[in-house]
Parts: structure tokens; sequence; C-alpha cells
């Protein structure tokens, strides 16, 4: 296991969003967190991403405690070995799509030449080579989201969320960016953490996680 | 019929042999059931019988597969009519699983269980659905669509149900 | 009208974020109001200031002493660098008048204080070091209500042994009429453009509040346009919403002016003190603020939406990146400033327009404002990509420069009109800064009392005796310009050699004091020479006392500066109407000194300002980039790295409206400079001072939104909306 979650407890204010869930994922495995909205999806990925600190519980990665760790050390371990996808608003207006792809990199101290044409070489993987000068918001959804995955993908992380990557997608789009997403995973031995609440962008996933009033529960496929 | 139908159409571009159908048919449309030729051949046969083919010429030899077969008039406008003819929505699987969560429900078993493995079970196939679907070309493609649609369609009403379960119990108990 | 209150509804049906952007709005334009309204105030309380300065102003008579004549003497001390003002008063008959603050006449040895003063004299300080110098014991307080200011230092002490002559005249009543001395003109161009240069960044202020949210309005009328509003209908509703905010932003500010009025009379600044009572807006100027601030609101927020089609599915930004600003117009205004400021620096000061200046300095003020975009724009365009915070905000920069523009305008209009000020000033200094060849070396304090009733001996004797001084010497002076005095004092006032008691000096014969150098014939003739104060006597220097009255007695005191106050003591033990002054190289008008004052007092409540708003800009920013942020900390961006960006993005802009302010604060103040005659001469350090307080409170501004910063970096800005 890559990634491991013991136990997880959130609450905002004086609502639960985590009750006690658990979570661990193998290099290379795409799995699903299904769940209806407000079952506490989103918190369960931010606490497994470093991204905010559960009350309760345990994150392991790669047999590192992120509990443990400083906001510094967590933001270096977002920075290099996770990459993000979220549903929408995630690429910054002002740059290019090549410079987004490029940021991650570059806010880890790869020059700016070098981290470009890795940006290029990715936007041409995902299909987009097309929007590389152009400002995100000129290009369509579906075109951004590839950006997105480009971006999310580009320090060849080890563990990928993804929170409702297709959301802002018709089926058309979101089928190709789920395609895309999950084939340069598996290409990169990724892992990828898929939040979604669409049962056929679940279907990517090799197993899922169904998070009901902030528990997880896994089903047993047969 | 439907197999019948879909022979008609393939018919109507030109005249083919039994052979020709078969492997014509299990190309487009038989990518999980392969047809058999005893399938091909009564249908063929109740064609015939209903003057929608015709034989239109036998090759030097004897038996079935010689013979070449031609759509008539009278195919030609079942298979428009068919075009025409919006299909049935089927009810699929609510009728059996509807019974099945009401009985769990009477007799005081675990509907959620049933839920959640008939969803497990229907993500399964759409795993693997989606699995060819990336191998696949055009045509796998669409067909694999139509059937993810629809698994996917039962999902949600898995997901729904589950959600009402208690809703449901209120009636049912 | 529906349109317009739909506008007006829609702002605050907006929910949280609209009430939030709204309130912003109006705290900008409140505090804006506050500043125009407390400007439109400055007619107020110069006529009600000057009003009350004349009611005590004794009325001289020249006539014989009645029974309702008093005599005062008229007094000046120092207290811890503040000027405190006396008068001692003697009745010379039964029914004196009575000055204004007075229940009645003060008996010979009652003082009464100023309040400000018997605060002064309560304290450690005061009683030990002020008290002594009172003409007699305190026995009550002055009325406030005929202070200049609250905090005003002066006493009426009563006595009764005035005489005539010197700095004791004769009157007959207090309370003058009819004009006071006029303000010299440069100085009333000093007001102009102090004014004028302070008004506009105000006005820069108002104009950016008014635009807070510009994106979420522009998405707002998208979706109003979706549901079938046309064009003209959009921007009547866009025009409902700055009325509203510039309403609410008005009556903010008027709060705003209320709560300041009150707290004004406890403020005390660089000497200034306001009573509250005095500080209401002109009538006119009032209403004009009132009426026009909410009008020129829907005014600029309609020009704002020039460049942009609210259209059904979204905002187009008309023409905006394809085309880029175009500079001819932008050069109309300050050309324009130019063409009206040139033939002012040709004609003499006296007839110079000060409307036409005025004009003239607010065209090309506001040319600052509106060239600033362009150049923002052009130099932004030409950056390049460097590090990834720099890289952020040039991007930001690229994408929106009009904003960014728009953002510092007001901090650059601020600092070119200080620039342009400062040179005036200095540039004018010389004007009402005298050199007054006094030399601070030889001697520190310089005692005068004319027609004295005190001998230069008993001076310099009860002088000396002070502990901390180190030598004193006291002249006096006769009629027609005879200096009495030992041999080390006449030293002081002309180049003498040799000197036995006994011997007489001369300046070359002749002059006004021909009369009294023919009296010496025996004298011998020297150099005049300045004494420590910077006057140089012509006349006679003897050390023998002529056969007449003396008109005068001064002393030269070399004293540590801790001694200072047990001089004025001393001084004041002998004859309260000894004036004691500190020499200094260079003396000050008053009126010059006081409008310096007042200007630093301006310009700082201009920069607060300025910075506050800046600051409600940059959260409005950050309000509107909320999930962006939160997305850039997920994936692991440094807070340093957002920090830069976010100080890049405002220097960036802040540099260029500085370069912009240089250039034309430096311009403008050579020009107005050409138009008080003065030299043209630029104060570097002043300059840089001035462009460096800009700077700071952009640095200070971008310190103050860092905690906001990392407060939006939280995951929370990931939730879903």
């Amino acid at each position: 296991m890559i990634l491991t979650a013991r136990a997880l407890k959130k609450t905002y204010g004086i609502t639960p969003a985590l009750a006690g869930a658990d979570f661990e994922i193998a290099p290379g495995e795409v799995v699903a967190v299904m769940g209806p909205s407000g079952s506490g999806k989103s918190t369960l990925l931010h606490c497994i991403a470093g991204i905010i600190a559960p009350d309760e519980g345990t994150v392991e990665f790669d047999g590192r405690d992120l509990g443990s760790m400083s906001d510094v050390e967590r933001s270096a371990l977002r920075r290099s070995e996770f990459g993000f996808v979220f549903q929408f608003g995630q690429l910054v207006p002002e740059l290019s799509c090549r410079e987004n792809v490029a940021l991650p990199l570059r806010l880890d101290g790869v020059a700016r030449r070098v981290a470009e044409q890795r940006a290029d070489a990715l936007l041409e993987a995902l299909e987009v080579g097309g929007v590389a000068k152009q400002r995100p918001g000129t290009v369509s959804g579906g075109e951004g989201q590839r950006v997105a995955v480009a971006r999310a993908l580009v320090t060849d992380p080890r563990v990928l969320f993804a929170d409702e990557p297709t959301g802002a997608l018709d089926s058309l789009n979101g089928e190709r960016v789920m395609e895309l997403l999950t084939a340069a995973a598996r290409e990169r031995n990724t892992a990828v953490v898929l939040v979604t609440h669409e049962t056929r962008v679940a279907a990517y996933s090799d197993r899922e996680v169904i998070v009901r009033d902030g528990r997880t529960r896994e089903t047993v496929s047969s | 019929m439907a197999i019948g139908t879909t022979f008609l159409g393939l018919l109507e571009a030109g005249p083919r042999h039994g052979y020709d159908l078969k492997r014509a048919y299990d190309e487009r449309f038989g990518a999980d059931r392969p047809l058999s030729y005893g399938q091909v051949y009564a249908t063929l046969a109740r064609l015939l019988k209903n003057g929608l083919v015709e034989v239109d010429g036998v090759e030097p030899g004897s038996g079935p597969e010689r013979k070449r077969y031609a759509i008539t008039d009278a195919g030609v406008t079942d298979v428009e009519r068919w075009l025409a003819q919006p299909e049935k929505p089927e009810p699929y699987l609510q009728s059996t699983l509807y019974a099945k969560v009401v009985l769990a429900l009477l007799t005081g078993r675990g509907a959620h269980e049933l839920l959640d493995a008939q969803r497990a079970e229907h993500l399964r196939l759409m795993r693997e659905l989606t699995a060819r679907r990336r191998d696949g070309d055009i045509a796998d493609v669409l067909i694999c669509d139509h059937a993810l649609f629809h698994l996917e369609a039962d999902v949600r009403w898995l997901e729904l149900t589950a959600a009402r379960l208690d809703e449901l119990e209120a009636v049912v108990a | 009208m529906r349109e317009l209150l739909l506008g007006a509804r829609l702002t605050l049906a907006g929910g949280r974020t609209g009430i939030v952007r709204t309130l912003l709005t109006a705290l900008g334009v409140g505090l804006g109001v506050a500043a125009l309204l407390l400007a439109a105030s400055l007619p107020t309380v110069r006529a009600e200031q000057e009003a009350r300065e004349q009611a005590r102003e004794p009325v001289v008579t020249e006539g014989p002493a009645g029974a309702q004549t008093v005599l005062v003497g008229s007094l000046e001390t120092e207290f811890l660098g503040r000027e405190i003002l006396g008068q001692l008063l003697q009745a010379e008959g039964p029914r004196p008048p009575l000055p204004p603050g007075l229940s009645r006449f003060p008996k010979p040895g009652e003082v009464y204080v100023t309040p400000g003063l018997a605060e002064l004299l309560a304290t450690p300080d005061g009683r030990r070091l002020l008290a002594p110098r009172l003409p007699g014991r305190v026995v009550g307080e002055i009325d406030r209500r005929v202070l200049v200011g609250p905090a005003e230092l002066g006493f009426y002490g009563g006595t009764d042994d005035l005489e005539l002559g010197g700095p004791v005249q004769r009157a007959e009543r207090f309370g003058a009429t009819g004009p006071r001395w006029p303000l010299d003109p440069a100085l009333v161009l000093l007001v102009v453009i102090a004014l004028v240069g302070l008004l506009i960044p105000v006005a820069a202020v108002v104009g950016a509040a008014v635009r807070t949210g510009g994106e979420e309005r522009d998405r707002r009328l998208a979706a109003l346009r979706l549901v079938g509003a046309d064009h003209r209908m959009t921007r009547r509703i866009a025009a409902g919403e700055a009325i509203l905010a510039a309403a609410v932003g008005v009556l903010f500010g008027i709060a705003l002016f209320v709560v300041a009025r009150a707290f004004v009379s406890e403020v005390e600044f660089q000497g200034l003190s306001l009573f509250g009572s005095d500080v209401r807006p002109s009538p006119l100027l009032g209403a004009l603020v009132v009426v026009g601030v909410p009008v020129s609101a829907v005014l600029v927020s309609l020009l704002a939406l020039r460049r942009v089609v609210a259209e059904p599915l979204g905002v187009v930004r008309n023409q905006g990146a394809s085309r880029p600003r175009r500079l001819w117009w932008r050069l109309v205004l300050p050309l324009g400033g130019l063409v009206v400021l040139l033939p002012t620096t040709a004609q003499h000061e006296d007839n110079v327009n000060a409307i036409q200046l005025a004009l003239g300095i607010i065209a090309l003020l506001i040319g600052v404002a509106v060239l600033l975009p362009w150049l923002v724009e052009r130099v932004v365009a030409r950056l390049g990509a460097g590090t990834v915070a720099w890289q952020l905000a040039v991007r930001r920069l690229q994408l929106d420069p009009g904003g960014a523009a728009r953002a510092v305008s007001g901090i650059a209009v601020a600092v070119a009109g200080a620039i342009a000020l400062q040179m005036v000033f200095h540039g004018a200094q010389a004007r009402f800064q005298d050199d007054t060849g006094a030399d601070p070396d030889r001697a520190q304090l310089v005692l005068i009392r004319d027609a004295p009733r005190v001998t230069a001996g008993d001076v310099a004797g009860r002088l000396q005796r002070v502990d901390g001084v180190r030598s004193v010497t006291a002249v006096t002076e006769y009629d027609g310009g005879v200096y009495v005095g030992a041999c080390a004092a006449l030293r002081e006032l002309a180049r003498i050699g040799d000197c036995r008691p006994g011997d007489a000096f001369t300046t070359p014969p002749g002059g006004p004091a021909g009369a009294a150098k023919a009296r010496y014939p025996e004298a011998t003739v020297v150099g005049g020479r300045q004494d420590p104060g910077g006057a140089k006597r012509d006349g006679v220097f003897a050390t023998r006392a002529p056969e007449s009255d003396p008109v005068a007695v001064f002393a030269f005191v070399r004293a540590d500066p801790s001694a200072y106050d047990a001089v004025r003591n001393a001084a004041a033990e002998l004859d309260p109407l000894i004036s004691v002054n500190q020499v200094e190289r260079i003396a000050t008008d008053a009126q010059f000194a006081l409008m310096r004052r007042a200007l630093f007092a301006g310009a700082t409540i201009v920069m607060l300002l300025i910075g506050f708003s800046l600051l409600l800009t940059a959260l409005e920013q950050l309000r509107e980039r909320r999930r962006l942020l939160a997305v850039l900390v997920a994936f692991g961006t440094r807070r340093s790295t957002l920090s830069w960006s976010l100080l890049w993005q405002s220097a960036v802009p802040v540099a260029l409206g500085l370069l912009v302010a240089l250039t034309t604060g430096i311009g403008l103040g050579a020009i107005l400079l050409a138009v008080i005659d003065a030299g043209i001469r630029v104060a570097w350090p002043d300059v840089l001072a001035m462009a460096a307080a800009g700077a700071v409170v952009v640095l200070l501004v971008t310190a103050a939104s860092l905690p906001v910063l990392f407060r939006t970096m939280r995951p929370e800005g990931l939730r879903t909306e």
C-alpha cells in the first residue's frame, strides 16, 4: 500500500464530515470513492492528500505519517508526490495552459525551459498540444480538464487525487478525460483516488470505496 | 424477431449467403453472443415462410449453405416499419429487484446488502465493459456505451432505492 | 427606474458575498466622502477660528487713560517647543473692558489660564519649569469657547505695574473688526495646490471603491441578459447597484465624519488643534459632496461598463484584450494641463488666476491617473517570466492591466501632488524663511525688553546666577542709536579691539544714527558686526550711559539647552514682558510654517486613506480568487510564493505609478516654482522620501493583506459553492 488512512474523524463546526473512515490504495491502483453528496467524500480526499489535518486518525504515505509532518513538509509532499485534478476553477486564469502545466515543476525548482518542455510533451499526450499557448479562459471545458490532468501528472506523482474530474463535462468529454487520465496514470504506475458520484466514471476504477455518513465501506465485488 | 429484422437490413444492401449473413451479424452486433448456425437457418426459414425473403439463386452442390437469399418488397417494408417504430422501454431488472427488496424487507433480511451486492455486480460488469470499450473500435464503443448507460440507470435506481429504504419499509411492514 | 431599483435589490439579494461587496465599496466611498467633507469644512474652520482670534484682539487707542481703558502687555513664551501667548492686564479705571473668556477682570497677581495650559501646569515638569514664569497665581480658567483650538496655550494675568510703551499698549475694548492681513499670494497658490493635490487622490479612492467587485457584477449582468434584459436595461441595473453602494457609502462617510468630528477636539497634530464644532462643511461644498459622489459613482460604473458587454452567455471584454489602449486621448488631459499652466509662469504671481492654476493642476494630476493604465499595459506586456511568483504576478497584470493601474492611480496622483508641493514649499521657503544671520554658537538665547523697567546690569546679574548659564552679555540701547554695556558686551555688536571702561566707539559717521555719533566726537571708528541674534547695529557703542532714558535692554545668553526654561523663568521674574527668543539661523514665517504643518496633516490623512483603499481592493481580489488560491495550495504552492506574487503584483504597478508620479510631480513642481518666480531646484532627498512613502504604503498594505491571504489559502476554499 502506498497510502493508508485509519479511523479518520473530522468535524466542521458541529457537522461531522468524517466519522471513522478507512482508506488504502496500492501503487498503480485506481480507487473510486463514491457516495451521496455531503457524505464526506471530498473531506476524505482532503485528509488523505494532506490538505487538511483530520481531528483523529492517521494517514501514512509510503510509511511516513502525515500527521507528524509540518505544513511545509506536507506542502512539499503534495508538490512532488501528489497530483490534483478538481471539478473546475483550478487553472490559473492568467497563465497560459503550458505555464499552468509547468507550474508544479517550477514550484519544485525546475528551470522554466525544462518545465515547459515537459508540459508540452504531456499536453501532446493528452491530445491538447494545440492549446498550449492559450489561456484557460479560451479553451473548452474538456480541453481545460485535460490541461488540468496534464498539470496533475507533470511531476510524475505517486498518487493522483481527482475530485469529480468530469463533473462539469458532458459524457463524451468526460469519457475522454477519464480514458486519458487512467491511461496516463497506468503508464506511470500512479495510483488514482477518484472521487465521483457518477457510476460510469467509477467504472474506470479497479475498486470502489463507498462513503456514507462519514464512514467508509468497501463493496465486495464478486 | 430482432435477429430476423437485422438480417433483412443486411440483405437490403444485396443478396447474401446464409454464412455471409451470420458473419456480418456477428461482426457488427454479435460481439456478446455469436449466432449458432441453427439460429441463422431457423430465422431464414421463418423469413422465407413469411415472404420477407426469397431464394435468389442456388450454387451447384447441395445443402442450405448453397442458397443465396434476397429481400422481398414486403421485407423492405418490414425493415422500414421496424426502424420507424420506437422500442418499447423495457423494465429491465426493476421488477425482479423490486420483488427481491420487498421480500428482503418482509422477511427481515438486509435489503441494503442486497442492493450493495447488486450494485457491486453492476459495477463489475461496467468495469468489464469500460475495459472492452477502451481496447475496442468505434463499434465496440457504441455498443458498450449503450450497455453502460443502461447499467448506470440501474445503479442509479439502486442508489435511490437504498436511500429510500426506510420509506419503503414503513409502507411494506 | 424599475431597473435602478432592481439593480439595488440585486446588490442586496446577492447573499452574503453581495452584501460584503457592497459594504467594501461603501466603506471605500465612505472614507472618501469623510475626507471630502473634512476638506469642505476648511473654510468654516478658518472663518470661525479667525473670528475668535479677532474677538480677543485688544483695540488699541492712542487716547488718554480713562474709566474704560486697560493696559495690555502682550508676551510670548515657549515651553517644550510649544508656544504660549500671554496678556498682562491692568485696569486704568473702574470699568475696564473684559477680554472674552473671562468672567471677571483679574486682580493684580491673579492669572487665568486656558484649559490646555492648566493641564500642562498640572504635570511635574509644568509645575517645576513653567509655573514660576506665570505672573501670579492661577485663579481660574479661560472659557474654552473663545480659544482658537482646544489645546491652545495662553493666559491672562492681572497686574498693577504696567507702563505704556514697548509691548504695553492701551486698549479701549477687545474685539477687532475689519480684515486681517491677507495671505501672501504665493501662500494662496500653495493652498490651491495642496487642496487639489490632496483631493484628487481622494477622488481616485472613491473611483476605485465604486469599481470593487467588477468581475462578479459582470457575471451577474450576464445572468440578467440570459433572462431577457437588454443592454440598456443592464446598464441601468448596474447604475442602480452603483447608486445603492454609493448612497450607503455617503451615509457611511457622514457617520465617519460625525465620529471623526467628535474626536477632533481630542487630537493634537503638530501643534494644531481643532474644535469639533468648527468642523462644519460649508453648505455648498457639503451638498456638492453628498450629491456629487453618488452621481460620479454612477458615471464611473457606466464608464467601466464601456469595455464590457454583458452577453447572455457570459461577459465579453469589448475589444479588451485585442485592442490595446490608445495613447492619444490619454495625453489630452496632461497636455491640456500644461497648456493651461504654462502661460501662468510668465505672469506676475499676483495676477495669476487661482482657478486657472487649479484647473491646470487638476488636469495634469488626473492625467497621471489616465495615463497610467496605458503605461502599465505597455510595460507589463513586455515583462518576461522569471520565478513562479513573478510569473504569476506578471501574467495577472497582463490579463488585467487596467485594474492594477486603477488600484495605484490614487497613490500615484498623491505622490505626484506631494512631490510638486514639496518642491514648491522648498522653493518658496527662501521667501518665507529669512536667513537671520544669527549665530547660535555665540549665544543661544536673546532677551529683549523694549521700554525697559529693568537695567542691563540687573538682567545680567540675575541671569548669571541661573544654573547652566555660561555667560551673559547685556546691553542697553538709548535713544538715537547709542548702545551701552561692558566691553565684552559691546564686542558682540561691533568690531571692537582694545576696550577699557570709559571708551566709546562708533560705526562710520552718518546714517540714521548720525546725530548720536556727532555727540561722541572722540569715539574710535570701528566696523559694524552682526550680533548673535543676527541684527547689525549702526550707532555709538559706549561703556558709559548718556543722560537719557533707555529704549531697550537686550542680553545675549550662552547656556545649556536644559537651562533655557530656567532662564525664561528668571527673566519673567524680573519682568514678565521680557521676551526670550532662541537664536535660530533661519526664521520661518508663521503662516508658512502653519501651512506646512497643515499640509503634513492632510498628506498623512490622504496616505492613510489611500492605504485603506488599496487594502480594500486587495482583500476584494483575494475574496474573488479564494478557490484558485485553495487549489494552488492543494498542489503544494508555498505560502512565500503566493506572498511574493502578491507583492510583485502590487509592486510593479506601484513602481510604474511612482515613476509617472516622479516625472509629473517634478514637472508640475518646476512649473509652479516658475509661477511664483522661485528658482527651480529639485530637492532629491525629499522627492525620494515622498516616493518612498508611497512605496511604504504599498508594502504595508501587502503586509496587512497577508493574514487574509493565509486564511484564504485554507482548503475550505476547495469546497464547491
